[in-house]
């Protein structure tokens, strides 16, 4: 060993004995004794009934207050009857995606995360998240069994292979015309999933839910299993089945045919409407297959200088130039999708995209219904339409609750209007995937499986944020609830019959800002559509072809 | 152990946190993000080598040159703003009357203010339809202004948030500047007949000329790191006419994950940073008293 080395040991010892007969002394023993105190905290720790400590999953999402809470209830819900699992929520409020990646960036992915499909390919393809498709009963392609709780009391629905379809959508639901003593004697006992664990709910707790969706009466019990299902399932969980959930909610989660998130919930649009304003200015509601023509015509009715000034301060319909998401309706809808299906094609640059979009444009600079930038200055579209100065809004699900709670008007939703190729609004989903890396898989696919319940789902629901993707909890009280605002939140799940699973390529981020950012100047009226159109495809399909 | 060996350790015993923490959170992110310029990387797959396919890319890249030049207007109307108006109440409230206290602090709250507080409050004050700005202007008959929704009015009106943003810090160090002038030359050049304009120009300049320098230059560092206020309020928009250079190596780093391009449009910034201050060093010796 060199002396230098010799001489910087002995200094090192030097400190440290300095360190421990100096004044220090006592600051040096307190810490030494600090360290000793966690050694023995850690050591004490919770053991389980195996003797060993829990084993600690970590769940990433988003969300507002309101669902922190509830995924707080669900983590303690859990972890009473998994007590050899304990979860460590991690909410990430805003730039969710940002975090995420970094997180992933640094190996220190959550082993459970919320995830939307818009984000989930780049994730998928980069190989972070686990293919789930193994670890479900395989149900694709099996009948849809009726769900208990809407048997002969709900809205007339058809099982189909693609799921409910809903044979008089429109139809007031049955259940406001029946009594409490016939509502209780046509819904069948229920069979409580959760109730067969090995570990009992604790009384304080809430109650189970009511029912599930796969009774033992009406699950055809065709399906086998896959042992690796079953390896890796826990003995006290419900397995999931593809048919519990939306098709398009499946399809959404998915990327090269393989699911990589159970979904949560679905997102599409539909057009909110402020039906006190329709009422005051003598029109009539909007039908449920009213065209954009409808739409522009109610709009320039409902468009007005409601004080004189000389500007207009009532719109009749919203205006997004971003995200995309919000205005692929207008283009959607006339048959034109923004790529070909392999991801090579810029399809919103073809002849029949520029004059869809240019019909959008329209909306603000030829007919003035939609507010200008100016026009909107800090505010949100959905602040226009709380403050009754927009009468229409496309917006989805995720607006109920707000209205609910300050809208001091009536209001209602219709679909979105038909255009050329039919009402079709983009359909995305939200769900939760599990970490490709975790080191608890099990565990990890027990917490997704709670998440994905009917017990979960439908807690999620009550809150009116979500359009759930499980049907059984959509075509459910609880979602269709004939009391509360909207009237017809039916239309919600009438629209993903002819929804568009929003289809995104690996550098959607990318591709997504380069489309917004090009057409800033459009939807200001200062570039024509085509123009940004021709600037726009080179750069577009280049990245689609990266 | 002998006096000599303790003194060369001790020093490197207390530097050593902090040298720690600016070798693992400055220098080696630095180093890496040169590595990485010369790379393509989303952060999730295995970077590969592009050469000087980033910087190539910026350079030929028309909204490179948009951004500079917005960062170019914002760096100079900012500062130098600043400090004229800084220097011109600092030499206001360079007096002793009643209430100057409450004044001078009135002046210097804005910089205690978190930028995210002052860009909201600003965003609804600049807001076409409601804010108190335009509606100042048309009761008073005047044009209506949109703006931060108007390209050609955003950039100017970023401009002034940050400088009522930073106004009174720059007010205080060249009040303190100030101070410094003696008094005794002040009083000999008036007896002498000089007129105040000229004792401000051939006394007061000189003496706070090395205070000047450093509030510009403090300011011109500040005004290229700018990006709150850019995230707040705009996100470079509308049409890019507030995209500045900072603005755009976070957007390509962590919302489109281009590690590689934003790193080389990092050290571009840098290179011109080092510019800049270059040219001011060597600027410095014919305007700064006691540097010549």
């Amino acid at each position: 060993m060199p002396s230098n080395w010799v001489t910087l040991l002995q200094k090192g010892r030097d400190v440290i004995w300095t360190l421990g007969c100096s004044p220090l002394r006592p600051l040096t023993c307190s810490l030494v004794g600090l360290l000793g105190l966690s050694l023995l905290w850690a050591g004490c720790s919770p053991l389980t009934h195996t003797g060993k400590p829990p084993v600690e999953i970590r769940c990433s999402y988003w969300g507002s207050a309101q669902e922190v809470a509830l995924m707080n209830h669900l983590a303690k819900r859990f972890e009473a009857t998994h007590p050899d699992i304990r979860i460590r929520l991690i909410h990430i409020p805003e730039h969710y995606f940002q975090k995420l990646h970094i997180l992933m960036a640094s190996e220190l992915t959550p082993d459970v995360m919320a995830i939307n499909s818009l984000s989930l390919p780049v994730y998928a393809s980069s190989g972070q998240l686990m293919s789930l498709d193994k670890w479900m009963l395989n149900t694709r392609n099996t009948p849809v069994p009726l769900p208990s709780e809407v048997q002969g009391t709900g809205p007339d629905l058809v099982a189909t292979e693609q799921g409910y379809v809903a044979r008089n959508p429109y139809a007031e639901p049955e259940e406001t015309k029946l009594t409490p003593e016939a509502q209780r004697l046509q819904k069948p006992e229920a069979k409580d999933p959760w109730q067969t664990l090995k570990h009992p709910v604790p009384a304080d707790l809430p109650a189970e839910p009511a029912q599930s969706s796969k009774s033992d009466e009406t699950t055809p019990h065709t399906v086998k299993e896959s042992s690796e299902a079953m390896q890796l399932r826990l003995s006290t969980d419900p397995p999931l089945e593809h048919r519990d959930f939306f098709p398009a909610s499946l399809q959404a989660m998915s990327f090269h045919n393989q699911l990589y998130a159970i979904p949560r919930d679905v997102s599409n649009l539909v057009v909110f409407i402020n039906t006190d304003l329709f009422e005051q200015n003598g029109l009539e509601l909007p039908d449920m297959d009213w065209t954009m023509a409808d739409m522009l015509e109610k709009a320039l009715v409902l468009t007005q200088d409601t004080n004189n000034d000389g500007r207009r301060d009532q719109f009749g319909i919203s205006f997004y130039g971003q995200p995309p998401l919000l205005w692929m309706p207008y283009v959607l809808s006339q048959g034109v999708p923004l790529f070909d299906p392999m991801f090579t094609r810029f399809s919103l640059a073809s002849s029949r995209g520029v004059r869809a979009l240019q019909e959008y444009v329209n909306l603000r600079h030829r007919w003035h219904v939609a507010p200008t930038r100016q026009d909107v200055g800090q505010a949100t579209m959905s602040q226009l339409f709380l403050q009754k100065k927009l009468a229409m809004m496309v917006s989805g699900r995720w607006s109920v609750p707000v209205l609910r709670e300050q809208a001091t008007f009536h209001w209602d939703v219709r679909p979105f209007p038909r255009g050329r190729a039919g009402s079709i609004v983009g359909i995305d989903a939200s769900g939760y995937s599990v970490w490709s890396k975790t080191r608890y898989p099990k565990q990890s696919w027990a917490w997704v499986t709670f998440l994905s319940s009917y017990y979960s789902q439908r807690e999620l629901a009550k809150s009116g944020l979500i359009i759930p993707a499980r049907t059984d909890v959509a075509y459910s009280s609880v979602f269709l609830s004939p009391t509360m605002a909207p009237k017809s939140s039916q239309v919600f799940l009438d629209v993903m019959e002819h929804g568009y699973p929003t289809h995104t390529p690996v550098s959607w981020d990318e591709v997504s800002e380069t489309i917004t950012e090009a057409l800033e100047p459009v939807w200001d009226g200062s570039q024509p559509v085509s123009v940004a159109m021709k600037k726009l495809k080179p750069k577009v399909e280049a990245l689609l072809a990266r | 152990m002998n006096a000599v060996g303790r003194s060369w350790i001790w020093p490197w015993v207390f530097i050593g946190p902090c040298l720690l923490g600016l070798i693992v959170f400055t220098l080696l992110p630095v180093c890496a993000s040169f590595g990485l310029s010369f790379t393509q990387w989303n952060l999730l797959n295995e970077p590969s080598w592009v050469g000087l396919d980033n910087y190539a890319h910026w350079l030929s890249e028309p909204l490179f040159w948009k951004t500079l030049g917005n960062t170019l207007v914002f760096v100079t109307g900012s500062v130098s703003l600043e400090v004229l108006l800084a220097l011109a109440l600092a030499v206001l409230l360079n007096r002793v009357v009643r209430g100057i206290g409450v004044l001078r602090t009135l002046f210097f709250l804005p910089v205690v203010t978190p930028m995210v507080c002052v860009a909201l409050v600003w965003g609804w004050l600049y807001d076409p339809q409601f804010g108190w700005l335009s509606a100042g202007l048309r009761s008073v008959g005047g044009p209506s202004v949109d703006w931060l929704y108007d390209e050609h009015t955003a950039l100017l009106s970023l401009i002034l948030i940050r400088v009522w943003k930073d106004l009174g810090y720059s007010m205080l160090i060249l009040l303190a500047g100030l101070q410094t002038v003696p008094p005794e030359l002040l009083e000999s050049a008036a007896l002498d007949g000089a007129s105040s304009w000229d004792r401000f120009w051939r006394i007061t300049m000189p003496h706070i000329s090395p205070t000047v320098f450093f509030v510009v230059t403090m300011g011109l560092i500040n005004a290229f790191q700018a990006f709150d206020v850019v995230f707040m309020l705009t996100q470079g928009g509308p049409n890019h006419s507030t995209d500045v250079l900072v603005y755009g190596v976070y957007k390509n780093a962590f919302e489109l994950y281009r590690v590689g391009p934003a790193s080389a449009l990092a050290y571009v910034l840098f290179i011109f940073i080092l510019i800049v201050t270059a040219i001011q060093w060597r600027l410095r010796k014919q305007w700064v008293y006691h540097e010549s």
